[in-house]
Formats: C-alpha cells, structure tokens, sequence
C-alpha cells in the first residue's frame, strides 16, 4: 500500500462546517450507524503501480500535489492517493472486471451493511471498447481509428510526465523541484506534451480526490472531510426535518476566500444547476481548456448583466 | 387488428408504445442500442428490478454510465454562422446526447413533469408568425392529450398538490384530478426562494414529479438523496420507463427488447410506400433485420431524424418520408437562463433535486413595447424549475473552469458553496422552430460501425435571446429577494452563446402537421409517406414549448400507439 492506503482501521475524521468555521471531530463506531468509513481499495501502490514505472509515479504524485496541494491541515492530492487511482485508471483493464465503474447500489457509508461499490461492474463489449479506445487510444489499430487516430491516456500521461522531468532544469526531476519551482514550470510550459497532460491530469485528479474512494483517491475520505460534504447518502438519505428544517448545529460561516473576485464567483455559482454543469462538461469534453473557456465566457456576460448585487448595492468583493 | 410492431428506441416513447401495442395482443420487437442495466427486466415485479446505478459522481457524471460513448459514437455541430460560412462542424463528441439504455434516458432523467399549456398548442393562431421562425400550430389541442396525460400520471406515479396550483396554470392545464401522490418535503433553501417569489409578486408550488412520496406500485418512497439528474435512483423510487411500461410490457409475453441493437436502416417496399424490415447491427458490425407490419421510430429526436435520412432510396432520395423537405429541420433545445441567490447561511441545497419548486410567472406571452423593442413580436419565456444545489464533483469541475486547479482552487472547495450556500434556478426557454436549425448526416464522421453521425447545425433565434434578457432579470431579482440572500447572479444562455446549450430537452426534426408538403408526420404520428411508419417521440412536437417534455412525450405517444392498436392502416399496395 503506498502511504495514505486505504487499509486503516477505525478512520478519525474531521468534520468542517461551513468554511474554516470550528472543528468537531467526529469517530466513526464501527458499525456504521450513518457514520462513514474508511474502505480498502484495489489499487497499486508505490512500489507495485500498474501501469506507470515508480519513477513516473513519483512524478505523478508530485503532480498531484500541485493540483491539490497538502496544506497546514488537510492533505493534497498525494496523500490523497490520487496519483495511485489515475495509474488505476491507466491500468483498468489489468483487473476483471475492469476499474471503470464502481457496483451499486450503495456504499456502506449511509446505512448499508455491505459495501456494493467496492466491487466492479463487469463491462459489455460496447464499455469495453469505448474505454479501451479511452485509455489505450487507437494505437496501431485501424478499426479504433475510424474517425483518425485517437491518443490515449496511457501515451498522455507517458509523454507529458516525461516532458515534466526533462523541464526540469538543474539536472532534477519534475519531483526534485521546491513547490514554488513546480508551479511556474507548469504555468509556463508551452510544451503540448505538458498541456495535453493537464487537460486530463487536472479533471482526474478532481475525480479522485472528490469521488467515491472505492476508485482509489479520497482516501481517508480526506475530500469530504476539508469540504464538508456528506458524500453518497443512500440508503439512509434525508429526514423530513433535514430537508426542511435549518441545520440546528449549523455554525456561522466563514467569510468566502478571496481567492476570485466576489461577482465573478457569483457568477459561476449560477451555473451550479446540474443540467447545466453537464453541459459545461459535455461542450468541454471534460478537458481542463474547455472547462475554462466554457465557464470563462458565461462569467463575463452574467457579470456584465450584474452579477453580484448585493443587497446594499454594490459590489461583493469584500464579503 | 393486432400485428407484429418494431419499435426502434425503449426510453419514454418506446416503452410506451411496447406496453400499448402489447396490451392490445400485439407482438413486438424493441430495438435499443443501449445495454440492460436493470436486472430482471421482464421476470421480476418493476419493485424488485436489480440496478447498476448509485450515488456514484464518478461513474454517473464524469464517465457518463448508460450514455452513448462520445467516441464511439459521436454527434457534430455547428452554428448557424459556421454553416453559412461553409464551415464542416467544429465540435465533436457526446454533445448534447440523450441516453442510451434499456428504458432510455428515462433511467437518469430527473424525472419533473408538468403538463404543456393550452395556449402551446395553437401559437401561430394566437400571435401570428414570427420572421425567421417557422411556428406551427399543432395538429392536436389539449384537450386531445389530456385523458393521456392522466393516465400516464397515475401509471407512472406523479406527486403534486393541486390546491397550490396557480390559476392560470389551471387554466392553462387542466387536470380531471389531482395526483397520485403528496409532494415530498419542501426543502429548507426552496422555501426561502419561495418567499422571494412572494416579494416579486410571482408564486411558487411543488412541481409535479414522477417521484415516489409514498409507497407506490411496489416501489418505494424518495428519501430526498439529492443525486437525482443524471443518476439512476438507487432506491427505485422514481418513476421511469422502464418501470412504468416496459418491463410490465415484456412481462406480458408479447415483448422481446434486443440490447446493443444499432439500427441504421429502415428498407421499404420497391414504390417506397411501406417499410419492409429494419436493418441493425450488433456489436460485432454483423447485419440483422427484423419485420414487422409497422415501424415506430422512437429514438429522440436527433437519432430518429439520423435514422430516417440514413434510410434514402431511390423513391426517398432524401430521406425516408421527406418530401417536404422539413425531416431533420426544426431542430430544438431548451436553452437555459440560470440565475442562484448566494445565502449568508448553510440553507443546504442538496436536499434534495427531486422535490423542486415550479414558478409559472414567466411563461407568456408577454407582448408589451418592452418586447417589441427588442425586436420580436411576443415573447413566450418557460417555467422556472426553483431551487437546487450541486454536488462536490460536479462543483470541482466548475471551479476548475473559473479558476484552473491548485491552492484558489482548494479554497473554493473548503468553502462549500455549491451544497451549503446557494439556492439555484433553471428557466428553459421555449425554442421556437427554425428551417435552418437541423439535423443532417456528417459527410467524414461516423460511428463506430461506420455509420454516418448526425450533425446538428444550431443557433437560437432572436426570441431566444430576447426571451433570456427580458426575463433573466426577473429571475435574479426574486433570487435576490429570497431571505438572507447577500448576492445574486443570473446567466443568459442564448446570449452568450450562438450555439446548443446542452438542456437535454430535445424537440422537432419530424413535425406533425395536417399539410404533407410542410410537415413529416401526420397527426397520427404516420409518415405522410409511409403507410406503416409512425414517430412516436418528440421529434413530431411542432413547437417547443417551455416546459420539461418528457410527460408529454409519453402521453403523446400512448395517444399515437392507442391509434394504431385501433386499427393501423392496412396500406394502398
Ligand atoms: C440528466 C437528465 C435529466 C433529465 N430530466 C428530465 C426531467 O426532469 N423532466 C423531463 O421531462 N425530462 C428530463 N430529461 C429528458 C428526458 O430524459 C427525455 O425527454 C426523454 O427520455 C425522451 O424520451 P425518448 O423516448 O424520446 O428518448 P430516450 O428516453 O432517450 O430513448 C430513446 C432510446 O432510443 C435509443 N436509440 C436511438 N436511436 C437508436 C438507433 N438508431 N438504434 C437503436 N436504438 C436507438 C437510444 O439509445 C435511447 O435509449 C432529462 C434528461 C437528462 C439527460
């Protein structure tokens, strides 16, 4: 298991309310009782990965870590595990049924006393194909190239980890360079190979660290925990109370950091609707350079047509 | 007199039509290129189906489950501009797809259902035409779907509560009876936005949903999850198709639904006045055909226009039953204006999709000087779907889009917005139908088996645009009245962007109408050219209203199947 694996006993948990708000810690019994628990993952690890060399691993975590990076109290993508759940990806089909989609109908997190997403799905041909043709590409093999060539993740991530270690300078890898050093080689890259690879890089990476933890990211349920959400809720789902009722215990929240200007978040929040998301999603093709034009280009128009009105008129950037 | 049918499609349209056929000792063959995802189909009481869906963001959103791949099999589209300026496609990929499964998009459809209006039904009589925009009056009335729309309601379970509803909706719509079911609880952040509503003069009510608020038809009551849009419901508690009419369908004996069955021809007789059998492949690209007396294409709109132009021949030449010209035309989408109200408090917003508000205020037509100046004669605007939040994944690529990845992004994550502090709407614009807004067949790219792939050519109209700033800013400012809302944005769609906004709401390519020289369909649902070839989806809707269509598509095709079990026609050959 590569550190952070999933193979901890009774997880500790901290749950945030609200943003930065006070801290409750919360020990999950046992015997669920609502609470969430940690699961063990089929995936590689540090020393076994499946798909990637240990060297292309380090640097995928080191990659990782800049997408999410650890901070003073949470873990980052690393740590996480996400860099061993895209090697998973990279390597789905080393596994009957493959890595593709998590079983149903529920996790044991909410009530369940088994956990069905822990075990694949077994995939028909149609599945198999599309995400072989996904992860493989079209390779030397005309009959997946019937509308031109298709590179797949595997070639994606080989070539751009490989672009990230020959950039860095001083005869280190991508994995030897100070944090700081990281950030500015991938924000200055113009290599295709370094662009190509955090198109995909950065979507999967946000998958794992914020998905099911049964694809092998979120461990610890680290990803829920920093964020405060309740993740998969089935069966238990939601009282009437809960639905309808203010939280009692709810605290006060925390200003929103400033990290973006207040109407442009507010903008981008109303396209927080999930019909609409999945359209972003779709139009971008899941890409990171889509994401961004899509969202880019309808934050500009709501906030030209007056995103962000406060109440006492004005601006939000100070909130 | 009962026959043999091949219904093309099993989402809401098909299954429908399986079920009626069936009931009325027709033999039917359902063709679906989508896989079985529900255990049991046909063996087991629709309460105790098995399921391949969960709470999963990742094999829902991200890999898109019981959705077509868009690598296998692709749709293009382009603008209205890119066309004129000669310009191929200029995207490619699962843009705008419905689902492909056993039941159709059915599984993971969201599963709202209000009715259409009166007044959707005769526009072009009550307001006149409208310059670039071919608006059609329907061939049917309300009153002509209204026994249907009851029934489908009380077979596939819908919760309301009539006494909340407004009177012009009343009016407007309808209803023999109340629902099925109670509403489920209102949720905490809906009722806030409610309350701005009320400020803004405008009102609100539970919208009607095919979801379960009680125990019904063996099935169990909504626990408020919130994961609705987009996921199969873990619980089995909404009221899809499949549980509706296609797996009673198939329990009948009557029904054989063939999975991963990609069907790419319909063949007719010689004169092209009949169709023969229906061509598909498997996955392995071996050819099938299957006959029957009638066809009924129900595949939605874009794949049923594709399948009806892949079908020329020498007495179609352009498409089977397109001598008007107008299959694949007419193509439309709900564009969305969103707006969302950012709260000072946790209002929990997740809790939950399935029970949302419904605001009928903007629907129109609103026909003032405000709207002539902006160059339209009317503007006929949606109902708005009030309140709703958005999982962590879904808010991570969001975020991704604003501010690319690393420490903001992190920050953004920590603050928990999406499901703790926003309460967001969706209005869905009625499309009005344009000759130039279309499907046709991609001249390189394919699918998989080598078959064309649709493309779809779109821009929304003027009045989609005026439409969007006319109303947008009335749906800010009642998210802005909401109690304790601190900020508040609205997002116009149509404005911003010149081509699809992927809704998932599809209308047209196959209108009906009574003239054969301007519409495909008559109001039966047959092919004016074709003896025994009926559409029974919304491609035959001659107008988009604003309203989510799938409980029409469903009551207007029980209407159209309960006219063939009467007695299809027997056909001039
Ligand atoms: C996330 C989401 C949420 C939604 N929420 C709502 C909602 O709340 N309310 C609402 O009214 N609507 C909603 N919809 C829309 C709703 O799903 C559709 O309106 C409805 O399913 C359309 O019914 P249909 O039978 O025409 O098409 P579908 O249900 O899509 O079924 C068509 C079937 O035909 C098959 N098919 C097509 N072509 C071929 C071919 N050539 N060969 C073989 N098979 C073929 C397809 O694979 C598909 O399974 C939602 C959709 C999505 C994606």
């Amino acid at each position: 298991m590569a550190s952070g694996g999933g193979d901890h006993g009774v997880p500790r948990r901290t749950l945030l309310r609200g943003t930065g708000a006070v801290a409750i810690a919360v020990f999950a019994p046992l015997t669920g009782g609502g609470m969430r628990q940690a699961v063990a993952v089929p995936r590689g690890s540090a020393e076994q990965p499946r798909y990637l060399t240990r060297a292309e691993l380090d640097t995928m975590r080191a990659l990782v870590d800049r997408i999410v990076p650890e901070d003073h109290a949470t873990p980052g993508g690393a740590r996480s595990g996400c860099a061993e759940a895209i090697d998973g990806l990279l390597g789905a089909f080393r596994e009957d049924p493959p890595l593709i989609f998590a079983g149903a109908p529920f996790s044991d997190r909410a009530g369940s006393p088994v956990n069905h997403f822990a075990e694949f799905l077994p995939l028909d041909s149609y599945e198999e194909t599309a995400w072989r043709l996904r992860i493989e590409g079209s390779g030397d093999r005309p009959e997946r190239a019937f509308n031109g060539p298709v590179t797949g993740f595997q070639t994606i991530y080989r070539d751009g980890l490989a672009a990230l270690d020959e950039a860095a300078v001083g005869g280190r890898r991508f994995a030897g360079l100070t944090a700081p050093e990281q950030d500015l080689l991938l924000a200055t890259s113009r290599d295709p190979a370094v662009t190509a690879l955090m198109d995909v890089a950065v979507p999967h990476t946000f998958e794992f660290q914020y998905g099911a933890p049964e694809y092998g990211g979120n461990v610890d349920l680290a990803g829920w925990d920093y964020t405060g959400y309740p993740g998969d809720v089935q069966p238990r789902g939601w009282t009437r109370e809960e639905v309808e009722e203010p939280d009692r215990h709810a605290g006060p929240v925390a200003p929103l950091p400033g990290v973006v200007p207040g109407d442009e978040l507010v903008a981008a929040l109303a396209l927080a609707h999930p019909d609409a998301v999945r359209g972003v999603l779709a139009r971008s093709g899941g890409l990171l350079s889509g994401l961004r034009s899509e969202v880019g280009s309808a934050v500009a128009a709501a906030k030209r047509h007056g995103a962000g009105d406060g109440k006492e008129g004005g601006s939000t950037d100070g909130w | 007199m009962a026959g043999e049918a091949v219904v093309v499609g099993s989402g809401a349209a098909g299954s429908v039509v399986a079920w009626e056929l069936a009931r009325n000792g027709w033999s039917v063959t359902v063709l679906e290129r989508g896989r079985h995802l529900r255990e049991g189909l046909g063996e087991r009481p629709s309460g105790e189906l098995g399921t391949r869906y969960g709470s999963d963001e990742i094999k829902n959103v991200s890999r898109a489950m019981g959705f077509p791949d868009g690598l296998l099999e692709p749709y293009t589209t382009r603008t209205q501009a890119e066309a004129a300026g000669g310009t191929a496609r200029s995207a490619r990929g699962a843009l705008g797809q419905l689902g492909a499964a056993v039941g159709g998009t059915t599984l993971h459809y969201n599963a709202k259902t209000p009715r259409f209006w009166k007044q959707d039904f005769t526009q072009v009589s009550d307001l006149g035409p409208v310059e670039g925009a071919q608006v059609a009056d329907w061939p049917i009335g309300y009153d002509d779907l209204e026994p249907y729309y009851d029934e489908v309601e009380r077979r596939v379970g819908v919760q309301g509560d009539i006494d909340a509803m407004p009177s012009r909706t009343l009016e407007q719509s309808p209803r023999s009876a109340g629902f099925e079911m109670p509403p489920n609880p209102v949720p905490y952040v809906r009722s806030l936005l409610a309350e701005g509503a009320r400020r803004a003069s405008y009102s609100t009510y539970p919208q009607p949903a095919a979801v379960n608020s009680t125990g019904f038809g063996g099935r169990p009551a909504c626990n408020s999850c919130g994961l609705c849009s987009g996921y199969g419901c873990p619980i089995n508690a909404r009221g899809d198709a499949l549980v509706s009419w296609l797996n009673p369908a198939v329990g009948t004996g009557q029904v054989r639904v063939i999975d991963r069955a990609f069907v790419h021809r319909i063949d007719t007789t010689r004169k092209g006045h009949r169709a023969r059998r229906v061509g598909y492949m498997d996955m392995s690209g071996r050819e099938h055909a299957v006959s029957g007396d009638i066809v009924v294409v129900a595949g939605s709109p874009i794949n049923t226009a594709r399948l009806l132009l892949l079908s020329a021949t020498a007495a179609h030449p352009d498409g089977l039953g397109n001598g008007s010209g107008q299959l694949g035309r007419n193509m439309m989408f709900h564009n969305l204006t969103l707006a969302v109200a950012v709260f000072g408090q946790d209002v929990h917003p997740l809790r939950s999709q399935s029970n949302a508000l419904q605001l009928d205020d903007l629907v129109g037509p609103f026909t003032g000087p405000e709207v002539r100046a902006l160059g339209v004669p009317y503007v006929k605007g949606a109902m708005v779907q009030v309140g709703g939040g958005m999982p962590l994944l879904e808010s991570a690529e969001l975020y991704a889009g604003l501010v690319g990845y690393g420490r903001a992004h992190k920050e953004l994550m920590k603050a928990a917005l999406t499901y703790t502090r926003i309460g967001g709407s969706a209005l869905w614009h009625e499309d009005l139908p344009q000759a130039d807004n279309r499907v046709d067949l991609d001249p390189e790219v394919t699918d998989f088996l080598g078959v064309p792939s649709a493309r779809i050519t779109y821009s929304p109209h003027r009045h989609e645009k005026a439409a969007a700033m006319l109303l947008g800013p009335r749906m800010q400012a009642f998210h802005q009245l909401a109690p304790g809302a601190i900020a508040s944005a609205f997002v116009p769609y149509p404005v911003i962007r010149d081509g699809a906004t992927y809704s998932a709401h599809l209308g047209g390519t196959a209108r009906m109408g009574e003239d054969p020289a301007t519409s495909v369909c008559d109001a039966s649902g047959r092919m004016h050219e074709l003896d025994n070839v009926y559409v029974a989806d919304a491609s035959t809707f001659p107008t988009f209203p604003g309203f989510n269509p799938t409980l029409t598509i469903m009551a207007n095709a029980l209407r159209i199947a309960r006219g063939i079990a009467g007695g299809a026609r027997q056909g001039r050959s």
